[in-house]
């Protein structure tokens, strides 16, 4: 009973701190892109609220989205929301990472404009291989 | 009388004089249990703590081995469609007769749309379709 409560926090915090990590790390790596030219717009990750019907078993009580925020100074373009989500979702580990550290949604928009677009990891996952 | 008086002061003190006793062993003993539980209690926490920093050192070994490739994720979100947009012209199947070529087109051809949005292996299949099809792109 004590050991089960004990790890319980001990994972709370481990996996508050590895999900930091991992934004720090696409921050970094975004930035670094942005000022080497790689890519034309800044993309910035952060935690968002998430959509509460696309919860899964292991989502986390709180802050279920990860949220990319494209500096842009104009509207992004559904294709260009697209690109942006689908590149992420492509990559079958880094999926499969958001699940384990408690995110259940992923958004994409710009910072001008209501427009963005929201998926549901669980569909990404690719289980069944 | 005097002994009576005595006997009686003795009475009335001697039990006093033993609860004042008892109360001293209880105190030790007490002493002696909490230090004992302490201990018990240090060696428990210890052992969790070092099967727990064992755990998280193996969760730390497979985050290693398994790191996400963050460059090539936002590389390919502004780069890979028009890399996929050329590989898709070049190598689509309908350009090749050659029945030998025309397989290994299609092979590409689906390699290509699976990998629509992972630019490393669109460059991968990029060299690949310069070396096997005889293309330039």
């Amino acid at each position: 009973m004590i050991s089960n409560l004990w790890n319980i926090v001990l994972d709370w915090f481990q996996d508050r701190s590895e999900r930091n990590k991992l934004i720090r790390s696409f921050n970094g790596s975004a930035s670094l892109a942005f000022i080497d030219k790689r890519a034309p717009t800044l993309l910035k990750a952060k935690m968002s609220k998430g959509e509460r019907s696309y919860k899964h078993q292991f989502s986390s009580w709180l802050n279920t989205g990860f949220r990319i925020q494209a500096f842009t100074g104009q509207p992004l373009t559904k294709n260009e929301i697209m690109n942006i989500g689908n590149s992420i979702l492509s990559d079958n580990t880094l999926i499969r990472k958001l699940i384990v550290l408690g995110w259940d949604t992923l958004e994409v928009h710009g910072d001008i404009g209501n427009y963005g677009c929201k998926w549901q990891l669980k569909d990404y996952a690719a289980l069944s291989n | 009388m005097a002994a009576q008086r005595l006997c009686c002061f003795i009475k009335l003190k001697t039990p006093k004089i033993m609860n004042k006793n008892i109360g001293k062993s209880n105190n030790e003993s007490k002493t002696i249990t909490f230090s004992a539980l302490s201990i018990l209690g240090f060696a428990y926490i210890t052992k969790k703590f070092k099967a727990l920093h064992k755990k998280q050192e193996l969760k730390r070994k497979m985050d290693i081995e398994e790191e996400v490739d963050f460059n090539n994720i936002i590389d390919s979100a502004f780069m890979s469609e028009k890399l996929f947009d050329t590989l898709k012209v070049k190598c689509h199947p309908d350009r090749f007769t050659n029945e030998e070529k025309n397989k290994l087109a299609i092979e590409l051809f689906q390699e290509i749309n699976k990998n629509r949005y992972n630019l490393n292996e669109l460059e991968k299949l990029k060299h690949r379709a310069i070396d096997e099809l005889e293309i330039i792109i």
